[in-house]
């Protein structure tokens, strides 16, 4: 299985949230791996955003990966949000985003933590996945589609 | 081709789906460089027009420039003026420059009255009015074996361009359709490639998108796949290594020169799949190549950054 996919679950997959700006849409991660992790939703949200602070994690074609180092955290952890309409991200193409896949590790990041940032950028680079995930309108097929890549079956 | 029914509530998510975009591009510039088949083919036409006028309708600024294609060679064919072309560029006399003109002119009302029909306030015009397109006579460098320049009698290149007509008419409400004829300083009148005219007024009003429709799927790599994202510096790669050539380099000079200069994206648009205006600005998905500055956010290089401490581990 693929780095994305080992620390995703479908579970952490929240379809059709509606958010009116980037700042919900993080709130809304905080609480969804909270309750996975046992950490506060407000101190991963309040981390999500200083990273964005940085440079936004949209990626252009309406995705985002936004991510953050976490105290305590053992292990990398993934949630996917997919938004009921598209929310603007600052990403560098201008459009709003749609598809946002959060990502937490640990405050001793390592390389492997870059590697995971690294294969979920290239997934979204990839058309087809982007469409084949769009498709999906529940979590086990979006969850589904990240195990399946790269060989997406259409 | 034919398209299954969608019911009256589909029909109301895809409005919904495009408002964060409509919201997000409302009151930016898209500077829309008109050619290939979308100007040729009658149904393509009608969708471009009907496409411009939306997107003016909803709150952005679409400002069009054409060139003359095929139109003018048909023209010169029927008036017996042979066409010239030395080093992809035609070779203007006078003759041929008031037939450029003849057509250029005709053209320009053509697609003023299209986008006019669809709802928009279209107005016609051309580097002459308020002298805003600054030419002068273009001289190519010279080539190895050549003790003067070539001359390409009344091609022109760009001075400067003053925003200040576009940008008023624009502001009013107005949609520019632009033929690329330049005036040089005498007065004479110049015949400009339209995607350098087009790229420059893009760099001069700081516009959010450069749209150059063409006649290809985008810009390919060399299995011929599309590229769905490049930076500035992979059309310079992409360039020198000939994996793109032909028409498709001046189109990408005029894209590379206009994202650093303040353009935010460039859009090689394929102009034969139908209302590709509105899938590249109200869509996620574009059709064709986006080409992006070399400091566009770096994704991977600000999250290497933020997690620290890597550059010791692994460089």
């Amino acid at each position: 299985m693929n780095r994305v996919a080992a620390v995703l679950s479908p579970e952490r997959i929240r379809m059709g949230f509606t958010a009116v700006n980037k700042n919900q849409v993080l709130d809304e991660a905080g609480r969804l791996l909270a309750s996975f992790e046992g950490s506060e939703p407000t101190s991963i949200a309040a981390s999500l955003a200083a990273r964005e602070r940085l440079g936004s994690t949209g990626l252009g074609s309406g995705v985002a990966i936004p991510h953050a180092r976490l105290q305590g955290l053992r292990e990398a952890v993934a949630a996917l949000i997919r938004l009921s309409f598209a929310v603007e991200f600052d990403a560098p193409d201008g459009k709003p985003v749609s598809d946002v896949l959060v990502v937490l590790v640990p405050e001793q990041a390592t390389e492997e933590h870059l590697q995971l940032l690294a294969q979920a950028a290239e997934m979204f680079s990839d058309r087809q996945f982007r469409d084949y995930l769009h498709k999906q309108t529940d979590s086990l097929g979006v969850y589904q589609a990240f195990v399946d890549w790269p060989k997406i079956a259409e | 081709m034919s398209t299954p029914p969608i019911s009256l509530a589909q029909k109301v998510q895809i409005l919904s789906d495009a408002l964060p975009f409509i919201r997000g591009f409302h009151g930016k510039t898209f500077v829309i460089k008109y050619g290939g088949n979308a100007m040729t083919e009658p149904a393509l036409k009608g969708a471009f027009a009907r496409d411009i006028a939306m997107l003016r309708l909803v709150g952005m600024n679409p400002i069009v420039v054409h060139g003359g294609g095929p139109q003018i060679n048909e023209l010169l064919d029927t008036l017996g003026v042979k066409a010239v072309f030395r080093r992809g560029m035609r070779v203007t006399d006078e003759k041929t420059m008031n037939v450029v003109e003849m057509v250029l002119g005709e053209l320009n009302q053509e697609i003023v009255g299209l986008i006019n029909q669809n709802g928009g306030k279209a107005v016609g015009l051309n580097g002459q009015d308020a002298h805003f397109i600054h030419a002068r006579k273009m001289v190519p460098p010279l080539m190895e074996g050549e003790t003067e320049p070539l001359d390409l009698g009344l091609v022109g290149e760009i001075e400067r361009i003053d925003a200040d007509l576009v940008n008023n008419l624009s502001a009013s409400g107005y949609i520019p359709v632009i033929m690329p004829i330049g005036v040089g300083p005498d007065g004479e009148a110049y015949n400009i490639n339209a995607d350098l005219v087009a790229g420059k007024l893009a760099e001069t009003l700081r516009a959010e998108k450069l749209l150059m429709l063409t006649n290809a799927t985008g810009v390919l790599d060399r299995e011929g796949r599309l590229l769905n994202n490049i930076s500035a510096a992979d059309i310079e790669r992409l360039s020198q290594d000939g994996t793109v050539h032909g028409g498709m380099l001046p189109k990408l000079d005029a894209a590379l020169h206009a994202v650093r200069h303040g353009v935010r994206s460039v859009h090689v648009v394929d102009g034969r799949v139908p209302n590709a205006l509105l899938l590249e600005v109200l869509t996620s998905e574009g059709v064709g190549t986006t080409i992006l500055p070399d400091d566009a956010p770096q994704f991977l290089a600000v999250s290497r950054r933020y997690l620290g401490r890597l550059d010791r581990d692994t460089i």
